[in-house]
Parts: structure tokens; C-alpha cells; sequence
């Protein structure tokens, strides 16, 4: 048995063993052909003219069990060929909660999602990163900088769900849904998703990366957890600097704001300027996971090209299901006439930016689905009708072709919000709602997911009626 | 979204913004893009290293605007990266 002060000197060397530096999570590009994540790498469903998108929110582990939930009601939901709508999903972007789901489904499909249930979703996760970070071993390891708090997120992750596997497996698997975990660049406050031109960008190779390294950082809610700090290798040979960054740079603010700013984020990426990239709850700028696949259906600047496809018409029809696990949980500050302390009002400030970049991004994907393409049609129409004498007649006919392709994909764009307000029973949805955001939900909170399937059964439907 | 009508060279695959995995086209066509600035580009064609050998830039179309642009040579062809 060792005394006291035995133990404590055991401790402070496993503390200096374990080093005095900062972990390393990714790795330099060595060589420019190596194996790559690419959608168009990634074999499709059994609709190859139909788009299914699906985007998981943030919200804890409530966020994982609704997404879970969807998944599975989207497995009832069955083609003509004897398979599902789930196995149709061609991307898969995610936030913070919805991003264990999302990456677990990305491994092993709807066969995993059992696995998802036991070792995630009904757990205590807690409670066992609590353990792990506050016993004697943990809190020594916890003292250096080779280890930090949200190591506790990875090493639980790893331990319930993603035994150290790495986008190579994704790779390997050859098949969609092509997963964008989402995390948000804390400098910068924009989202930061793990792609392979995102990653590319950092001369980091995406294949060695660790997937729960990836969920983690999506999930590194500000103060609670530690940012996920990721090296930036720029510049390299193997990587030459992309074309696009330029051009988003020269592209004027006011023309298009969103393209500016990726543009100049992009730019300190792929110069080096920005040595590290401290990464965060993806919520912070996109707490819906909806900010990438707008950009992919609306950009020209990354692969996969998805407005060119739906421009040359091989996309006719869009499906986008976005799962958003909100709650509104009753507050006692509503009920006080005390001064709210320093940590309320931290909370209320990192929650009412994360509900406004929310209610943002939402209305977004809700315009492009709804009157963008719509607008495209339109403004294709009058030019070709407006043709200038002279003007080859390719011309006019490529315009009035490009405005049948953009009023098809409006009249067949499906926008499928499901969160707790589609709960028809009152009561369960007031329960819903008050559900916070953590790492553990009660057996019950979790059964009660089931009372949201009726609604999600239905509009499934509808969307399969529209497909066959 | 804006509209580029790219008329030369004729019967050649557009590469923009760099992507050469996906080319558009042949041209005369037209080319549906974000609003800003991009640049157009046409590669020899293989077997070998392709060269970029006709180029041009449209700046900063806003939305639903046009351009009409002929593309221009590049005496000699570079690399693509460079």
C-alpha cells in the first residue's frame, strides 16, 4: 500500500511523463496520391436523379436520439425495389449531437443503429466522462497540456461507438450517405466542416483522421469543453493553392456575402497564416448542419458540383430532411427579479447566438428550395426571350433548356423540417421541449421519441408518392 | 445565380474556378454560376501533362446579371497549378 505522499509523487510523474505538449490530431499531407473522401467517389441509391439530403442538429444527446429516430422511421418508409428511403440519402450533414449519429450511420448504416442505441444513446455519458475526468489519474492527465477536457469527449466516443476509426473506413465503404461533420472555426465564427477540400486546405490528411476526433469537435460546447485544435501544414507542395479562393476574394461583399467571407477563411487556411484552427461546437455559426450542403447546392468552388448537375438537369428532384431537436426549457430567470449572475448570462448569450444562426440558416435552405430555383427558372426564361439578334441560336436553346431544368427541380424540391413541434399530443410535446442539453437523457425521455414517428411516417410518405 | 455565355473557343470543355474534374460545355454555351468573380479556363487535351490554353475572368456579376465572354489564348500553355 503506498502512503500519501508516495501517491501524490506517482501522479506528478505520470503528469511529466505525459508530456508537456499540446496533443497532435491531424496529419500532413505526404504525398499528393493518397486515398481521398469524395462524393463522386461514393456509390448513389437507387434514385440516381433524386438528391436526398439529410442534415442532424445539435443538441446533445437528445439531438442524437431524434436523428436516430427519423433514421429509422425513414427505414419503414419502402421503394418499389424492397429497400428504403434511409438507404437513398446521398449526404449527411451534421452538428455537435447529431454529428454521433451522423457519423455512426455514415459507418455502418441503418445495421448500426441498434449499436447506436445501447452504447450511446441510452447511456449515462455524464456521468462516465464525469468519472473519467474527475478521478485521481484523470484529474493528473487533465493537469497537462497533452490532455484536455475534450479528450473526454473522444476517448468516450471512441470507448461507446467509434473504436479509433478513421476516414479511411469511409473511404473503404464506398457508398453514400457522404458524411460533413460540422464544427465552427471559433476565430473566424464560421463553419469549419471536415471535408476534403476543407481539409486539404490545411494540407492535413483527412483519411488518418480519427471520426470521433471529427464529432467531438462539433460537439466542443464553448467553456464546458475544450476547443479542438487542429495544425495548419499549409503551404505544401502536395496541395497547390485552389483556383477558387482568389476568385471568392475578389468577389465583392455586397455581390455575395457568404462567398467572401469563405473566400478570405479559406485564404488563412491555405496560406498559413492561420498556424492553428481551434475548432468548436459547430453550433456556433450552423447549429442545423444545414450551412454546407446550401453551398454545395449553390457553389461552384468545390466538388461535388451539385447546382451544375441541377443546372445540366442529371438532379430533377431534391429531397432535404432537416432534423432539429430545439427545446424551449422554462427558465427561473423568468421568475426572479434578481440579477441574473455571471454564468446565466454567459449561457443566455452563447444560446441566443447559437437560436439565431439557427433561425438563419433555416430560412435559407427554405428560400433556395422554395423561390431560388424558382427565380433561376425565371431569369433563364426572360434572357432567352430577350436574345440579341445575332446571339447563336445553341444559345437561346441552352438558356430555355437551363429554365426547364431549374422549374423542374422547383416543382419537385421537398423541404422536410421534423422537430418536436410536429409531437401532435401536447403533453408530449411540452415534455419534448423541456428536455436539456446533455450528454444523458432518462430511459423515458428516450421511448418518448417514438411518439414523434406518426408525423414523420406521414410526411416520409408523402415524399415517396412524389419519387414514385 | 448569373449567366456566363462563353462563345470561344468553339467545341471545347470549360474548366472554372480550377475544378478540372468536372468540365461544362462544349462551348458555345452557357454556364449558370454564383454571383462574383470567377475565372474560365480550356486544357490541351492528353495524353501528357493538360496546359491551360485559353483563359478568361468575369468580376464580381451580381445576381442574375450576365456577362458574354470570349475566352483568350495563353501563349505558351502553363500548368494548371501554376
Amino acid at each position: 500500500m503506498l502512503g500519501l505522499g508516495r501517491r501524490a509523487a506517482v501522479l506528478l510523474m505520470i503528469a511529466a511523463l505525459a508530456g508537456c505538449s499540446y496533443p497532435i490530431r491531424n496529419e500532413a499531407i505526404m504525398v499528393a496520391d493518397r486515398p481521398t473522401y469524395d462524393f463522386d467517389m461514393l456509390a448513389g441509391g437507387e434514385l440516381p436523379d433524386t438528391l436526398l439530403i439529410f442534415t442532424a442538429s445539435g443538441g446533445g444527446t437528445r439531438a442524437a436520439a431524434l436523428s436516430m429516430a427519423v433514421l429509422q422511421a425513414m427505414d419503414k418508409v419502402k421503394l418499389a425495389s424492397g429497400s428504403s428511403l434511409v438507404d437513398q440519402i446521398d449526404i449527411l450533414s451534421s452538428v455537435s449531437g447529431g454529428s454521433v449519429t451522423a457519423g455512426y450511420f455514415a459507418l455502418y448504416g441503418k445495421s448500426g443503429l441498434p449499436t447506436l442505441e445501447k452504447n450511446f444513446i441510452r447511456k449515462d455519458g455524464m456521468s462516465a466522462m464525469l468519472f473519467d475526468g474527475l478521478n485521481p489519474v484523470g484529474l493528473a492527465a487533465l493537469s497537462t497540456p497533452s490532455k484536455e477536457r475534450i479528450d473526454l469527449l473522444v476517448d468516450y466516443l471512441d470507448r461507446q461507438l467509434f473504436r479509433d476509426a478513421t476516414f479511411e473506413r469511409l473511404i473503404e465503404r464506398k457508398r453514400r450517405p457522404f458524411l460533413i461533420l460540422n464544427a465552427a472555426d471559433m476565430v473566424e465564427g464560421t463553419p469549419f466542416p471536415f471535408t476534403q477540400y476543407t481539409m486539404d486546405l490545411l494540407c492535413t490528411d483527412l483519411a488518418k483522421m480519427k471520426i470521433s476526433t471529427a464529432v467531438a469537435a462539433s460537439a466542443a460546447f464553448p467553456v464546458a469543453l475544450s476547443p479542438i485544435t487542429l495544425k495548419n501544414y499549409a503551404k505544401c507542395k502536395a496541395m497547390p493553392t485552389p483556383k477558387w479562393i482568389g476568385e471568392a476574394e475578389k468577389t465583392s461583399w455586397y455581390i455575395n456575402p457568404s462567398r467572401a467571407v469563405s473566400g478570405r477563411t479559406a485564404a488563412a487556411y491555405a496560406s498559413g497564416s492561420k498556424q492553428y484552427i481551434h475548432l468548436l461546437d459547430g453550433g456556433i455559426a450552423d447549429n442545423l448542419g444545414v450551412s454546407e450542403p446550401f453551398r454545395l447546392l449553390t457553389t461552384g468552388d468545390v466538388p461535388p458540383l451539385l447546382n451544375q448537375d441541377i443546372a445540366e438537369g442529371r438532379i430533377k428532384k431534391i429531397i432535404f430532411v432537416m432534423v432539429n431537436a430545439r427545446t424551449f426549457p422554462p427558465s427561473d430567470l423568468d421568475h426572479s427579479q434578481a440579477t441574473p449572475g455571471m454564468i446565466a448570462m454567459l449561457g443566455a448569450s452563447l444560446d441566443s447566438a447559437i437560436d439565431r444562426a439557427t433561425f438563419g440558416t433555416a430560412e435559407r435552405i427554405r428560400g433556395l428550395l422554395n423561390e431560388h430555383f424558382r427565380a433561376n427558372a425565371d431569369a433563364a426564361t426572360q434572357k432567352a426571350n430577350q436574345s440579341a439578334p445575332g446571339m447563336p441560336p445553341a444559345i437561346r436553346a441552352k438558356l430555355l433548356q437551363l429554365a426547364a431544368n431549374f422549374r423542374a427541380i422547383a416543382a419537385n424540391a421537398q423541404f422536410i423540417a421534423v422537430d418536436f413541434d410536429a409531437i401532435a399530443d401536447p403533453q408530449c410535446r411540452t415534455a419534448y421541449h423541456s428536455i436539456k442539453t446533455s450528454w444523458a437523457l432518462s430511459g423515458e425521455q428516450i421511448d418518448a421519441s417514438r411518439c414523434v414517428a406518426p408525423a414523420l411516417k406521414f410526411a416520409c410518405l408523402r415524399v415517396v408518392f412524389k419519387i414514385s | 445565380m448569373i449567366f456566363i455565355t462563353v462563345i470561344e473557343p468553339r467545341q471545347r470543355q470549360i474548366f472554372v474556378n480550377g475544378v478540372y474534374s468536372r468540365p461544362l460545355g462544349p462551348a458555345p454555351t452557357v454556364i449558370t454560376l454564383e454571383p462574383g468573380s470567377h475565372i474560365l479556363q480550356t486544357l490541351t487535351p492528353g495524353p501528357g501533362p493538360r496546359l491551360v490554353d485559353f483563359e478568361s475572368e468575369v468580376v464580381d456579376v451580381p445576381d442574375f446579371g450576365d456577362a458574354t465572354i470570349d475566352l483568350s489564348p495563353v501563349v505558351p500553355p502553363r500548368p494548371k497549378d501554376a
